[in-house]
């Protein structure tokens, strides 16, 4: 028997018992009572749960002994005991669908809900003819909805919601006639709905939003399915207009297509849904104005309609709405005014019209609407003022009408707004005084009135609000002192009286607000000195200050606002010197001190700073002195400004800040020349200008390049005193360089000897060692030890021998042991730059630098170990060896040059050591460099190559040469020297196109021709010579030329 | 009487588009807020119901009003950046640096056109360097070290001319490091430890050579 494709996909168990079932069944049909029927239902349940790996304990008292499951846990039974009802909910047990379930003859309900099943809908659901109940939501099911589903003619309810479903709504769907409820919700269906829902005649819950790539119309034909109730498609991509015929759904209470892409207008007859309660229609394209039908909805409590394009006015017809809870029409094109008629809202809630075109005045019947708890209609063109009647709304807790164009003062009356907790009616044109009364409302935590045109003084009543959270005062005309009631304000943490008309001095009594995070004042005209207390405010983050009158020193106390982010005292008539204290202020970002009559030095303390990043601001005090180096810490900041001070010295200091992005240094005594870097060249006169002794010429002769350190000049006018100092300070640099070379032969001398005493190996056996692994080891110090014998051997190198090392594990590693300090023998390696402690430093070099790398051209480094004398490197061990011994070992064979080109540029990338056995680099480079003008650097085979890769082969050594040179300030940067070898290769390239019948005539397999890259074909066939050459042995070569291969075979 | 009427139109039309521009920046700000966690509360100035956002601690503004810096470094936040950051249309300075935040780098941070400094460096973003990065033209600093990204180095990026930080080590980046543009003039120890194969040979070797 040939099985279906869909059945493979399952379990082999359960299909074994799915067709032992079924045959169980057939034999069966012909005694439909007998008692085995029972038998057979136990052993399907039974094998079922048992599918799980660990089936939950609840599960217990399935007993497969019994004669029928009746008594099982979750299972009811005809009262002929057959099962008709399986019910488990949320228990974990990670099965699959039972697709022999279809066995149980007489379920009429399945539901294994949050039970994280696994797999699919296996299509034989469809057999379970006699089901109204199918829940097996909120499971971790895949796979598409069957069709077979279709044949269910009996089910009621679908319920699939929560699972990772995908495919479209099968169309079969329509054949379910007896479906009340269609939950499909949050799943990843796709594709339209089906328009055979409209035969459903049944259904009455329709949801299967948040499938997001659910597209395509609403179908006109759910319009027949005159028992819908609820109708659910939000957070899909539904799009096209909202289907006249759902006006016939006169059943229809919950209609929610948020969030979607509907488009077009709102069809009047949906006024005909007489039933309706929510309408969220909000996050669509819907356009066209509101039509006044809405109104007849007499049953509606929300109507969500935010962020589309609806236009034109608000209908009257919407006060009809007694029902009304929560009316949001925000983010609209709303225009005319708010009409009277909400007023007659007694039962809304919530009158959301914010961001509108909404013009006209705030109807006073709205203090009619006194359930209302919300009333937003900020970002408007309301133009009235505020009706004193609106002081009856005794539940409104959040009034916020910013951004419109409300005049006339704030009514006194709005203190009988009891509940009110946030008013914000910025951006207005409100003027008139604060009323004293508003500060009786004990609930308001947040009064935001930025912007407007408020006068008169800040009452003392300020203190009675205790709740206020927020004050927010910015952009008026108030004046007057900031009364010292303020300091009863035990909750603010947001104080903002900036841009007034305030005077006096700050009362003492603002260092109990302990809450306070922001404090801003500026811009008013405080006077006085600042306030110590202020420093009490342990939360303050930002503090302001700027544009004031305030005298004398900043207290040094500032520096235990240890919270503080930015400090802003700019535009005073501050006195005395910078505080050192303020290097304290860890966390301070932002420290602006500009305008002021500071004066002595910067202290160095400031650039301690850390966080200091957005901006540093001296500028116009009379501040003396030089920048302090250690401006240098402050490598983070992006903004500098000292200019209109009575700074001297040079500018040199400022070369190391790397992150400055804007410089003024105008104005001061600074002399001498401008650092050679980016910033000081864009830097324009007039950030320079007014230092006498600057140079500023606007051209080269000005920059100094910093990376000489004390370097000159870039013009040759350079003055006696540049030639002394330099001529002293290169004197000084050279004596130093004696003094550590001498100390250092000393200490080497010292070492020698004391190496001296210790055997090769020997000692170390018994001295403890050290163990470090860079990767995951499953192997022991000890097993190494015992490997290192003269019979596992493999090379010896200028730093070391390498022994294969088979462990207990039979894993093979490649062990390098390093030549302590006095074992040189034979191998000179003594003429390294690095001289006197080059074998010591080739250890912790190696396992530094190897350590970190992951580069895929050098072989794999496990770890190290060490103890006092001996010092051992671990590989992974390759067994066709390494490039080293590819380079010199290896019989027969020679690398190809092509090969040797890639090695060299795979070493350049790499940068480090290849390999364990390479001699170390420096030695090669020595080597080379003694013979670096002859032929036999090469090798005998090498040579015997055409004349043309010779060439090719001299300009890459003369290339690798570069990059060792000694100083590395001589080596080439990567970009020359890829430019040098791709020259070096467009050169052969050249010569390859004039004799392009003898290349192809060398190259194997002809596949050159399916090269989809015409310009570089001879570039890839040469790599394909090398994929056919026999090496397995580097990584690098290996990647390479599959990459090569990959690249052709596209 | 045309001009006046016009002028008074244009006023009109201004000071609307400024207010739509700020709520455009808070409500961007807010939802990058919605995204992410915050153990240290750094964010509990971020009160969406505010005129605009730059009262909000770590949010710098210009003086019309716009967002020009967000400075979150070293802030404990983790969660994933959104698509939201793109309307941040005249920010200079992303400084996210030292957090925990994951996910994707979102592509529109490529519509920042004024962005001067962006350090995402010691995060734990994954996935590729968008692309989209080339129009960033004022960008000076960018530094992305410390991540987990993957893929090559957009060759895109070498058309930043004003770049003159950059910074991707301790990724898991492949391919070759560009060579054009300001590339010329980074050092090798911006491109540590990736896993990438050294400059970029055209023609040689495919730019994305090991990806």
């Amino acid at each position: 028997m040939q099985m279906p494709m869909s059945r493979q996909l399952t379990l082999n168990t359960t299909n074994f018992l799915h067709y032992f079932c079924y045959f169980f069944l057939l034999l069966l049909k012909n005694f439909p009572h007998n008692v085995n029927a029972a038998n057979n239902e136990v052993l399907v349940l039974f094998s079922w749960i048992h599918s799980s790996p660990s089936p939950p304990s609840s599960f217990s008292n399935w007993n497969p002994q019994d004669s029928n499951p009746c008594k099982w846990a979750f299972i009811k039974c005809s009262s002929d005991n057959f099962v008709t009802e399986i019910d488990i909910q949320s228990i974990q047990f990670a099965v699959t669908v039972p697709s022999n379930f279809s066995s149980l003859h007489f379920l009429e309900k399945l539901v294994i809900a949050g039970a994280n099943l696994t797999g699919t809908i296996p299509p034989e659901i469809g057999e379970c003819i006699s089901l109204k109940t199918l829940d097996i939501s909120s499971n971790n099911l895949v796979g598409s909805i069957p069709g077979a589903i279709g044949k269910l003619q009996k089910l009621e309810d679908l319920i699939l919601n929560s699972n990772q479903l995908t495919g479209k709504i099968p169309s079969e769907i329509g054949n379910c006639i007896s479906l009340r409820n269609l939950l499909v919700f949050d799943n990843k269906l796709s594709g339209n709905l089906p328009v055979e829902l409209g035969k459903i005649l049944s259904l009455e819950v329709i949801r299967a939003g948040g499938n997001k790539d659910i597209e395509g119309k609403i179908p006109d034909e759910i319009g027949d399915c005159q028992n819908l109730e609820v109708l659910g498609l939000a957070d899909t991509k539904i799009s096209g207009s909202i289907p006249a015929s759902l006006g016939k759904l006169k059943n229809l209470q919950v209609f929610s297509v948020y969030t979607t892409m509907l488009s077009g207008e709102i069809p009047p007859d949906l006024g005909n849904c007489s039933e309706l309660v929510d309408l969220y229609l909000y996050e669509n394209n819907l356009s066209g104005s509101l039509p006044g039908e809405l109104g007849k909805l007499q049953k509606l409590q929300k109507m969500l309609l935010w962020q589309n394009n609806l236009m034109g006015s608000i209908p009257d017809e919407i006060g009809n709405i007694k029902s009304l809870v929560i009316l949001d029409l925000s983010l609209n094109f709303f225009t005319r005014s708010i009409p009277w008629s909400l007023g007659n809202l007694t039962n809304l809630e919530e009158l959301m019209l914010s961001s509108n075109n909404i013009s006209g005045s705030i109807p006073t019947s709205l203090s009619n609407a006194t359930s209302l708890i919300q009333f937003q209609f900020d970002a408007n063109q309301i133009s009235s003022s505020i009706p004193s009647e609106l002081g009856f709304l005794t539940q409104l807790e959040v009034f916020f009408g910013w951004g419109n164009k409300l005049e006339g003062s704030i009514p006194a009356a709005l203190a009988g707004c009891r509940s009110l907790q946030a008013l914000d009616l910025s951006h207005n044109a409100l003027t008139g005084s604060l009323p004293p009364a508003l500060f009786q409302l004990k609930n308001l935590t947040k009064l935001l009135l930025i912007f407007n045109d408020i006068s008169g003084f800040i009452p003392q009543e300020l203190g009675d609000c205790n709740s206020l959270i927020r004050l927010r005062l910015e952009g008026n005309k108030i004046s007057g002192q900031i009364p010292k009631e303020i300091g009863f304000l035990n909750n603010l943490s947001f104080l903002d009286l900036s841009k007034n008309h305030l005077s006096g001095s700050l009362p003492n009594e603002i260092g109990n607000c302990k809450e306070l995070q922001m404090l801003n004042l500026a811009n008013n005209s405080l006077s006085g000195n600042l306030p110590s207390s202020l420093s009490s405010l342990s939360k303050l983050e930002v503090l302001d200050v700027s544009m004031n009158q305030f005298v004398g020193p900043i207290p040094g106390s500032f520096g235990e606002l240890f919270a503080l982010n930015r400090l802003i005292l700019s535009g005073n008539s501050l006195s005395g010197a910078i505080p050192l204290t303020l290097g304290h202020c860890s966390r301070l970002q932002l420290l602006d001190l500009s305008s002021n009559g500071l004066f002595g030095s910067i202290p160095v303390e400031i650039f301690e700073i850390e966080a200091l990043e957005i901006a540093l601001n001296l500028s116009w005090n009379i501040l003396t002195g030089v920048i302090p180096p250690q401006i240098i810490a402050l490598d983070k900041l992006n903004v500098l400004d000292l200019s209109h001070n009575k700074l001297g010295g040079n500018l040199m200091a400022l070369s190391g800040l790397v992150n400055l992005v804007s410089l003024n240094v105008s104005h001061n005594n600074f002399t001498g020349y401008l650092p050679d870097n980016k910033l000081f060249r864009q830097l324009s006169t007039t950030e320079l200008s007014g230092n006498q002794g600057l140079c500023i010429g606007g051209h080269d002769s000005c920059f100094l390049s910093n990376v000489q350190g004390v370097g000159m000049p870039h013009d040759r006018n350079i003055r006696f005193s540049w030639r002394l100092k330099l001529a002293i300070a290169l004197l000084v640099v050279v004596t130093v360089a004696l003094a550590v070379l001498g100390v250092l032969a000393l200490l080497r001398v010292r070492k020698m000897n004391k190496a001296d005493n210790d055997s090769e190996l020997g000692g170390g056996d018994s001295m403890s060692w050290k163990f470090t692994p860079f990767q995951k080891l499953n192997f022991s110090v000890e097993q190494v030890l015992k490997c290192l014998v003269e019979a596992n051997v493999i090379g010896k190198g200028c730093s070391g021998i390498v022994y294969r090392a088979e462990l207990d594990n039979a894993e093979v590693i490649a062990v390098k042991k390093l030549w302590s300090t006095t074992i040189e023998a034979g191998y000179n390696c003594q003429n390294d730059r690095l001289g006197v402690n080059g074998v010591r430093d080739s250890f912790s070099t190696e396992v530094k630098t190897l350590g970190s790398i992951r580069h895929k051209n050098i072989v794999k480094f496990l770890g190290c170990c060490w103890n006092q004398s001996t010092r051992l490197l671990m590989y992974d061990y390759m067994p066709n060896g390494s490039l080293g011994s590819l380079l010199h070992e290896r019989s027969g064979g020679c690398l190809e040059w092509d090969i040797r080109y890639r090695i060299i540029l795979g070493a350049a990338q790499g940068k480090q050591p290849i390999d364990p056995t390479i001699p170390e680099g420096l030695h090669i480079v020595d080597w080379v460099r003694q013979k670096r003008d002859r032929i036999d650097v090469f090798n005998s085979s090498l040579r015997a190559r055409p004349e043309t890769e010779i060439e090719e082969m001299m300009q890459t050594l003369g290339v690798a040469m570069l990059c060792v040179n000694p100083s590395p300030g001589d080596r080439p940067t990567m970009k020359d020297i890829a430019a040098m070898l791709k020259e070096i290769r467009h050169e052969r390239e050249e010569t390859l196109k004039a004799n392009s019948s003898n290349l192809k005539g060398s190259v194997s397999d002809g596949q050159e021709t399916k090269s989809s890259n015409g310009g570089s074909s001879s570039t890839m066939s040469l790599y394909l010579q090398s994929n056919n050459s026999s090496f397995s042995a580097s990584s690098l070569l290996n990647s390479g030329s599959s990459n090569a291969k990959f690249r052709l075979n596209k | 009487m045309a001009f006046p009427s016009l002028l008074f139109f244009t006023v009109l039309l201004l000071s609307f588009s400024y207010s739509i521009s700020t709520n455009i920046e808070g409500n961007a700000l807010h939802s990058l807020r919605t995204r992410l966690s915050d153990p240290n509360n750094v964010l509990q100035s971020w009160d969406p119901t505010l005129v605009s956002p730059c009262t909000w601690f770590h949010v710098t503004c210009d003086s019309n009003d716009h967002v020009v810096r967000l400075d979150l470094g070293n802030s404990n936040i983790s969660g994933s950046l959104g698509s939201e950051l793109g309307e941040l249309k005249q920010l200079q300075y992303l400084e996210l640096y030292h957090n925990n935040i994951g996910g994707k780098i979102p592509k529109e941070l490529g519509k920042l056109k004024n962005l001067i400094s962006m350090d995402l460096y010691g995060n734990k973003f994954e996935g590729n360097i968008p692309k989209s990065f080339a129009k960033l033209k004022s960008l000076r600093f960018l530094r992305l070290n410390d991540n987990k990204l993957t893929g090559s180095i957009p060759r895109e990026l070498t058309t930043l001319s004003n770049l003159k930080v950059f910074d991707v080590s301790n990724n898991d980046l492949c391919g070759t490091i560009p060579v054009d543009g300001p590339f010329g003039s980074f050092s090798m120890e911006s491109f540590e430890h990736n896993r990438l194969n050294g400059p970029e040979l055209k023609g040689l070797v495919p730019y994305d050579f090991g990806c």
